[in-house]
Order: structure tokens, then C-alpha cells, then sequence
């Protein structure tokens, strides 16, 4: 086996080439200037076959405040001295082993992230949620109102975006308010109720932190009776009362920050880190929304009326399941919703309103109608709503 | 130690001028990107660290000047520390920017742009720091490069030259460039042996003004012809009485439909030729950075050919375009196939509809990957070795008897904020 041969040294101290001599020991490789004179002597156990291009053997200390460093071109000799020093002492590329650890460990934390997000992130914003100032949740509301409008705000050429403001919607605004004001004495919830209906063509309606309820035109357009559209305000009251927003505020700030900081980064990384929001957020809210049902159904029979309008409309908005219904849209499926509401309203009473039968204890047929009519007239400059 | 007698020296790598030298094969790069995108994508990104490292290694070994070739000793562990340590620094005052933004009504706007200009600060801080990093992790004929001076004071000085661009609609970035690449260089030593840049940002404006003219005039020309043109007054007393409402409103304004879509015209020709343009300033810059390069009395020049940048650039879209059309074609028949298998087995609607996203959803990330790696190999690789490739260098003697300077290595905390930042590059 090779022992000897040539090889180019830096010392580490200065740039300065030396073509040298080389003499592999039994323990340690000497290097030798042209005149035979030692210039160092490195033990097998200090050294690191280092990164460098092909055809050359580069090696230096593997500790040490200065990059020393020895190349041998000569192959024979080259694999001579790598062989001294051993394969576990290779820094050129990373090696198979580190790869599966690195595999490993991220796979942990992967399960480790999935845990926090499905188990830990929703047991944290219920547990922080009551302890938010109700005060600091309506600053929320006013601020997040604010993105609302400007995020739906479409500039509608009917009218202004809230729906109510105009002359000839006073007595829709005032039926509205009447509507609201039965549902909210009777929840006394713990922050003043802020309801606008506005124009969208859209049936639904939704709640934001701060006891902000919108409900959209689309809806009213569809709702046969007063019961029914008190049965969807009760609903967004009832997550109101639960401060149901916050919670998901909290939640979706927590997985975005889990996914987002730590894991995202790779060419697709953002769409994941979505996907995995929306799949996740919409399975926290099948619960949620089948307790707001409850809440809803319970405060509408509180007032007198029929608390299984809310399913009825459910089901008339629904119309049949698209193909991604069961997965990503948020309300679990409306008939499903509508049994439960149904199981807690109990046996329909003998007398008394049912589906499709207006419930005049509500709101009188003239104010009903006003309220049907809320968005009919905007064309008139009205201001904005305050 | 003055007096210090340095042996005789081999004259292989005293011959003047030396040229730059990319030794790279590309197989064997390719086959680590290949390999590393995958372990990327197994590992969440957390494999980044090692591919980077990997890919730095393999760059760096192959760069030779004068006969040598460097060598890049950081490791994936302390970039890993890095991030982590980044993420630390990052997390309190991303949570303040949310909450502020949330909560505190115009104050908290506020609040949030002031966090957005800290992270701005932050970025060019962090790019300082990475910098000095990979340069304390740069050895060269067994002596370390690296770098002094204060990173806040070049974050300040990138932020207010940042400024003067946007006012001067882009004209004072061969100036930003000129000032920013003085600071860096003036303060980067290859052990005893100072760095200086001879770059002048008048040069670079010549260079490049017909590049500006071309992108911007058009869009200066139209925003003149409308403020010109249209009656602003009318238009403004239609906000304020609400007939702007009416989509008819601006319809029925001839000189506003021509003007807008003037300007139209001129965004779409401004994002046309930024993007056919773009390999064009690339290689206009990096030229006129390479031939202001100074270490010592070691003076840089480079006839690096625009020609071959864009050959970069078109092989990265003639792959990019290829693998986009074999991947559509394949995801397109095993879809058809795989549904008609499932239809038969009496699948439902809902759940085939499921595996049909899920399935995009692969695909599309699978494409995503594929075009990363092709950039990587394509332009990223091919732009380094063209660079180096077109180096010539006179005055390489003085690189024989560079003294090493012992100041220690630095962290890799401003590498982890460029990552964390997601404001990389080179």
C-alpha cells in the first residue's frame, strides 16, 4: 500500500502554497517541505475528509481555529489516506444516515404540529377566549367590521351596503330592529347586539366578535316567516353568546402560526398551509354550529315562536348538496341540522304556527312585509350607515 | 514576525491573468437536487437546511481561480440553530403586528405599519448577517474570508436608498447598488487583504437606461396624457354627489375611456417587457458588479454575454414549459383511467370528487417541485458558472502571501431570518 507521496499544504497562517511530502504512520500523517523539514504532523483521529472537487482528496483538522488543509491528487495515495482516516469522519455531502435521522425527526414533529392543531390549539382558545375582555372584543368587533365591509362592499349599483338607512326602509329598519330587540331581551346577552342586514344577494348570514350580526338580503328574500329569520339571528346569536368568533380568531391564528412558521417554506408550502386551515377550521366548526342550532331553536321558542322554522329554511337554502359540501362547507348538512333542531322543539304543539304559516306574535303582516321590502329603495344617496 | 521566509512557490498559479474556472459536473448536481427537493418535501422543508448546505459544498468546490478552489465549511445543524433562533426574534413581533392590527382601532394600523418596517429593517439586517456568515464559512487556499462592519448600519442605508428608488421611479438604483456593494465590499477581507468595489452607479445608469426608457416611459407618457386630458374636477364632484355610482358615469366620459385604457395598455406593456427584459438587467448588473470587484491590489473583469444569461432564462422556460405539458398529460389520463376503475366499483359522487382534489392538490405540488428543481439547475447553477466562468483576474500574486486573520467565526442567526423572512437569494 501507498505510504509516500506528494501533496499541496496550506498552513492555515498564511495563503501560501507548499508543495510537500507525505508519509502515512501507523497513527499519524507527516507532512514534509521540499527540504525534508516537518511542517505538521496530524493524528488520523483529528482529521475530516473535506468537501472539494473531484480527483482531489482534501483533508484538514476537524477542530481548530485555523482551515489548515492538505490536498493529494495522486489516487493511490488519496485512497490510501482516506482510508486511514475512515468514512465516518466525511463532510462532503451529507451522508445517507444524517438523511434518515433528519427524516425522522421531522416526521415527530409533523405528528407533534398535527397534535397541537387537532387536540392542543382548540382546547388553548377555549381556554383564552373568557379570558378576553369583553370590552377588548369589541374593539375587535369595530376593527373587523371595518374589513368586512371593505372585503364585501362590491360598490352595489342598487343602493348603499347596509340596507335600512334610506326614508322608505324606515319601517323595514324599525320591523328589523323590533325582531332583534325581542331575540336580544330575551338572550340579555353580555355585549350590546349590533345587527345591519345587508346587500348581498347571497342567502346567509353570519357573526363576528363583538356582537356584530349581518344577515344578508339573499336571506331575507328567502325567508316565508318572521319565525324563520328570527330562527337564523337566534343562530348568530347563539354564537355570539358562546364568543364562537373569538374562538376561531384565536384558533386560526394558532394553526396558521403552527403551520406557517414552522413548517412552511417549499414551492407549494402556502397552499398547503391553506388547505390544511380550511379542512381543520371547518371540522372545529361542525360543533359549534350544531350548538348555535340549539341556542337558536331554545331563545325562538322563549319568544313564542316556532323554533322549527330555522330548520325548515336551512333546508330550503341547502337545496341539494354540492360535491364538496361534506368536507369543506362549514354547516354540517341541513337536513341533519334540521333533525336536531327538530329533537329539541319537541312534539309540535296542537295549536299555534306551523311551517309556512306566518306567526303573527312576532311581527304584524304590514311590518313583516316592510321588513321583505328593507332593501327595495337605496337608489337614493343615503349615507353609508353609521 | 516580520521577517517571515515563505519557501520557494510551484509558479503554476502566478501566471497573469488568472481566469475563474467552473469545475461542476451537472449530473451529479442534478441527482442531489432530485434526491434533496424529495427529502424536502418528506421532511416538511425541514431538509432545506442540509440540501443548502449540500448545494453550497458543491459550489463552492468547484470554483477554482488560479488553479484552487474554495471551500464552503458551514454546517446544516447551525442553520437549523439559526432558524430556530430566528423564529425566537420573529414570533413576538409578528404577534404584536396581529394583535395591534386587531385590536387598537388607527392607533393599531399604525402599530402595524411601524412592525412591517421593522421587518423591513430586520430583512436587510439579516441579509448583512447571512452574508457575513457564508464568508466566515469560505476558505480559500486555507485562509477563512469574512466580514466587519455594523449590519444595522447597512439595513438604514438599504432601507433610505430603497426610498429614493420608488420616488425616483427606479433611477436611483444604479446609485443604491453602487453604495450598497462600496459598504459590503470595503468591509470584506480575505484574511489580511481588504476588499474595495470600483463599480460607479453613472456607469451602470448608462448601461441600463435604455432598459428604464423602455419599461417606464410608456407608463410616464400615459399618466401625463390623462392627468392632461381628463376632466378631474368633474369626475371628483361625481364622487362627492354620488353619480359615480353609476357605471355609466365614466362610460359616458370619452376622454376618461381613452385615458384609462391608455394607461391600461401601458401596465400590460410594462409587465410584457419586465418580464422579457428582466435577463437583460440581470446580466447587465452582475457584469458591472463582477468588473468592480477589488481584493487588494486584485483586480476582477468579466466579458460575461447577455446571450448567455438569456439562454438560461429560455432553457428554464423550454423545461419548465415541457414538464408542465407531460405532467398535465399524464395527470389528465390517470385521472380519466382511475375514475372510470372507481365508477365501475361503485364509488360515490362525493367521494370521487374528493379524491379528485386530493389528487390535484399532489399534482400540483408535484409540478411545483418539479420547476423548483429545474430553476435550481437551470438558471441558479448555470448563472454561477457562467459568472465564474468569465472571471479574469490580474494581480493574483498578491494572493501568495495572505496572512490569516484569527476573528472568529460568526453565527448563523441572520442566515436563519433571511430563511424565516423568506427573503433568500444569493
Amino acid at each position: 500500500m501507498t505510504t509516500f507521496g506528494p501533496g499541496t499544504f496550506f498552513d492555515g497562517a498564511t495563503s501560501s502554497r507548499r508543495q510537500v511530502a507525505l508519509e502515512l504512520g501507523a497513527e499519524s500523517l507527516q507532512i514534509r517541505g521540499t527540504a525534508g523539514e516537518l511542517l505538521a504532523e496530524w493524528a488520523y483521529a483529528d482529521l475530516a475528509s473535506l468537501s472539494a472537487p473531484e480527483g482531489v482528496l482534501r483533508v484538514g483538522l476537524a477542530r481548530g481555529p485555523m482551515p489548515a488543509r492538505l490536498e493529494v491528487r495522486d489516487p493511490a495515495l488519496a485512497a490510501a489516506l482516506e482510508q486511514r482516516i475512515g468514512a465516518r469522519a466525511r463532510v462532503r455531502v451529507t451522508s445517507r444516515r444524517t438523511q434518515l435521522r433528519v427524516v425522522g425527526w421531522s416526521l415527530a414533529a409533523a405528528v407533534s404540529a398535527a397534535l397541537v392543531a387537532i387536540f392542543g390549539i382548540p382546547a388553548l382558545s377555549e381556554e383564552i377566549a373568557p379570558l378576553v375582555p369583553l370590552s377588548l372584543e369589541q374593539r375587535l368587533g369595530v376593527s373587523l367590521d371595518r374589513q368586512v365591509r371593505l372585503f364585501l362592499d362590491r360598490g352595489s349599483k342598487n343602493g348603499p351596503f347596509e340596507c335600512g338607512g334610506g326614508q322608505a326602509d324606515a319601517a323595514g329598519r324599525a320591523a328589523f330592529d323590533k325582531l332583534v330587540n325581542r331575540l336580544a331581551t330575551a338572550a340579555a346577552l353580555p355585549l350590546p347586539l349590533r345587527a345591519s342586514v345587508i346587500r348581498m344577494p347571497v342567502p346567509n348570514a353570519f357573526a363576528i366578535p363583538g356582537g356584530r350580526v349581518y344577515v344578508f338580503q339573499g336571506l331575507i328574500d328567502k325567508a316565508n316567516t318572521p319565525d324563520e329569520l328570527a330562527g337564523v339571528i337566534a343562530h348568530e346569536m347563539g354564537h355570539v353568546a358562546h364568543r364562537d368568533g373569538l374562538r376561531a380568531l384565536l384558533q386560526s391564528a394558532g394553526l396558521s402560526f403552527v403551520f406557517g412558521m414552522l413548517l412552511g417554506d417549499f414551492g407549494g408550502g402556502g397552499a398547503a398551509v391553506i388547505a390544511v386551515r380550511t379542512v381543520l377550521q371547518s371540522s372545529y366548526s361542525r360543533e359549534t354550529e350544531a350548538q348555535a342550532d340549539a341556542y337558536g331553536a331554545r331563545l325562538v321558542a322563549k319568544i313564542g315562536g316556532d323554533p322549527r322554522a330555522l330548520g325548515a329554511i336551512l333546508i330550503r337554502i341547502a337545496g341539494t348538496p354540492g360535491a364538496f359540501t361534506k368536507i369543506l362547507l362549514s354547516h354540517p348538512e341541513a337536513q341533519d341540522r334540521a333533525a336536531a333542531i327538530n329533537a329539541i322543539a319537541g312534539p309540535r304543539p296542537a295549536t299555534g304556527g306551523g311551517i309556512g304559516k306566518p306567526m303573527f306574535g312576532m311581527l304584524e303582516p304590514a311590518e313583516w312585509d316592510a321588513l321583505k321590502r328593507i332593501c327595495a329603495s337605496g337608489t337614493q344617496p343615503a349615507g353609508r350607515g353609521s | 514576525m516580520d521577517d517571515l521566509t515563505i519557501p520557494a512557490l510551484p509558479a503554476a498559479s502566478a501566471v497573469d491573468p488568472v481566469h475563474g474556472r467552473f469545475t461542476g459536473p451537472m449530473p451529479p448536481f442534478r441527482r442531489m437536487m432530485i434526491r434533496g427537493a424529495f427529502l424536502k418535501v418528506l421532511t416538511l422543508g425541514i431538509y432545506r437546511f442540509w440540501l443548502i448546505t449540500d448545494m453550497r459544498r458543491f459550489q463552492w468546490a468547484n470554483t477554482e481561480i488560479g488553479g484552487e478552489s474554495a471551500e464552503y465549511t458551514g454546517t446544516a445543524i447551525e442553520l437549523l440553530i439559526g432558524f430556530l433562533i430566528a423564529i425566537a426574534i420573529l414570533v413576538p413581533i409578528f404577534v404584536l403586528i396581529a394583535l395591534a392590527g386587531l385590536s387598537l382601532g388607527p392607533a393599531g394600523q399604525f402599530a402595524g405599519l411601524v412592525g412591517y418596517v421593522i421587518l423591513g429593517v430586520l430583512g436587510q439586517y439579516a441579509y448583512f448577517r447571512a452574508r457575513r456568515y457564508r464568508l466566515t464559512r469560505t476558505v480559500f487556499r486555507g485562509v477563512r474570508l469574512h466580514q466587519t462592519g455594523s449590519a444595522w448600519r447597512y439595513a438604514f442605508r438599504s432601507i433610505l436608498w430603497g426610498i429614493a428608488i420608488v420616488f425616483t421611479l427606479g433611477l436611483a438604483y444604479p446609485f443604491a447598488q453602487a453604495s450598497l456593494e462600496r459598504y459590503k465590499l470595503s468591509r470584506t477581507w480575505y484574511g489580511d487583504l481588504q476588499g474595495a468595489f470600483a463599480g460607479s452607479g453613472a456607469v451602470l445608469l448608462l448601461r441600463g437606461l435604455f432598459l428604464w426608457l423602455i419599461l417606464l416611459a410608456p407608463a410616464v407618457a400615459t399618466i401625463a396624457y390623462a392627468i392632461e386630458t381628463v376632466d378631474w374636477h368633474s369626475i371628483a364632484a361625481g364622487f362627492r354627489s354620488g353619480a359615480a355610482r353609476d357605471p355609466g358615469f365614466f362610460r359616458s366620459n370619452a376622454a376618461f375611456q381613452s385615458a384609462a385604457s391608455a394607461v391600461f395598455g401601458a401596465i400590460g406593456w410594462f409587465t410584457f417587457a419586465a418580464v422579457v427584459l428582466y435577463p437583460a438587467f440581470q446580466a447587465i448588473v452582475l457584469r458591472w458588479w463582477l468588473n468592480g470587484l477589488r481584493i487588494g491590489s486584485i483586480v476582477v473583469s468579466s466579458r460575461m454575454r447577455m446571450r448567455s444569461v438569456y439562454g438560461a432564462y429560455l432553457r428554464y422556460l423550454g423545461w419548465t414549459m415541457l414538464v408542465t405539458f407531460v405532467g398535465l398529460l399524464t395527470f389528465g389520463v390517470t385521472a380519466v383511467v382511475i375514475s372510470l376503475i372507481l365508477k365501475s366499483s361503485g364509488i360515490s359522487e362525493d367521494a370521487l370528487a374528493v379524491l379528485a382534489a386530493i389528487g390535484g392538490f399532489v399534482a400540483y405540488l408535484a409540478l411545483a417541485f418539479c420547476v423548483w428543481i429545474i430553476y435550481q439547475v437551470v438558471v441558479g447553477l448555470r448563472l454561477w458558472r457562467i459568472m465564474v466562468d468569465s472571471v479574469e483576474i490580474t494581480g493574483f500574486e498578491a494572493i501568495e502571501n495572505v496572512r490569516a486573520d484569527a476573528t472568529a467565526a460568526s453565527s448563523a442567526i441572520g442566515e436563519g431570518l433571511v430563511d424565516a423572512l423568506g427573503a433568500g437569494g444569493m
